[in-house]
């Protein structure tokens, strides 16, 4: 019994438990006398950890935030152009900056592109995708003047480095599936003119590429 | 202006984050008629001088 004592309060007397008397941690209380202050003195310091998760190393709780893998099913991405970019003169294909995403080897991702283009009628502009060795990319495109336009082009295109021309000044949408298979790698967006033209062909700022993996 | 020129493109990445490429001269077979073609420019002049046509100004070649 010498290791047991009573409550006490401030003064050092024994005290019965009434409304407002807190009993201190290393007493088995909280040494608080509301809910949430008796939560807050059991939980790790707070402090500087807004919006973080509780957690554990398997023996004590602690603060971290949410960790999800770089990639997972669910996981939804956006990316999109952060200026102008053009092709003049040419048919060859080049990059599209800022389009493009990391695909790990036997991932799906289902997308929605829409690329805003500004193009001359004579120069147009055709477009295309780079995969890794193996990676089918499907890609069903519709547009033109306007999104309310009929279907413009085939269903079904699969394959690295699918194009589909479009020879007027458009926007466009492309829903596409990306099935990997087992190299890693990246996804890449590329125009160039349909025919060369000085008339520039444009993919504009805020074309975004919306995707979501699946498998 | 900055310039990133590759081996198929003159490339000017501007001020306001705007990327350009202009082609270089190339010739090629048309494929329809067997016919020759070319497409893009010689030189790095004639491709600055294809952005001034498409509304880029001095001011935004510096």
């Amino acid at each position: 019994m010498a290791d047991k004592k009573p409550l006490v309060n401030s003064a050092g007397n024994a005290v019965e438990i009434a409304t407002g008397d807190t009993i201190p941690i290393a007493n088995g209380g909280t040494g608080a006398a509301t809910a949430n202050a008796a939560l807050n003195a059991l939980l790790p310091s707070q402090t500087g950890n807004s919006g973080e998760f509780l957690t554990t190393d398997g023996t004590n709780a602690s603060w971290a935030a949410p960790s999800l893998g770089s990639s997972f099913v669910g996981k939804t991405i956006a990316v999109y152009k952060t200026g102008n970019q053009s092709v003049t003169s040419s048919t060859t294909l080049v990059d599209c900056t800022d389009l493009s995403f990391s695909i790990a080897a036997n991932e799906v991702w289902i997308g929605s592109f829409l690329p805003i283009v500004m193009a001359g009628a004579s120069g147009g502009v055709k477009w295309a995708f780079t995969a890794p060795s193996g990676c089918s990319v499907t890609v069903r495109a519709q547009g033109g003047s306007s999104f309310a336009t009929s279907i413009i082009d085939g269903n079904g295109l699969t394959g690295n480095g699918v194009s589909q021309i479009h020879s007027t000044a458009s926007k466009y949408e492309l829903t596409m599936i990306i099935t990997n298979s087992s190299t890693a790698g990246t996804v890449q967006f590329q125009f160039a003119q349909n025919t060369s033209n000085g008339t520039a062909t444009t993919v504009s700022k805020n074309s975004v590429l919306i995707l979501s993996r699946t498998a | 202006m900055t310039k990133s020129h590759t081996s198929t493109h003159w490339v000017f990445l501007l001020s306001d984050g705007s990327k350009h490429s202009v082609g270089k001269y190339i010739e090629f077979f048309r494929e329809e008629d067997g016919g020759l073609d070319f497409e893009g420019v010689h030189t790095e002049e004639g491709a600055i001088e294809l952005l001034l046509e498409n509304g880029y100004t001095e001011g935004d070649l510096i």
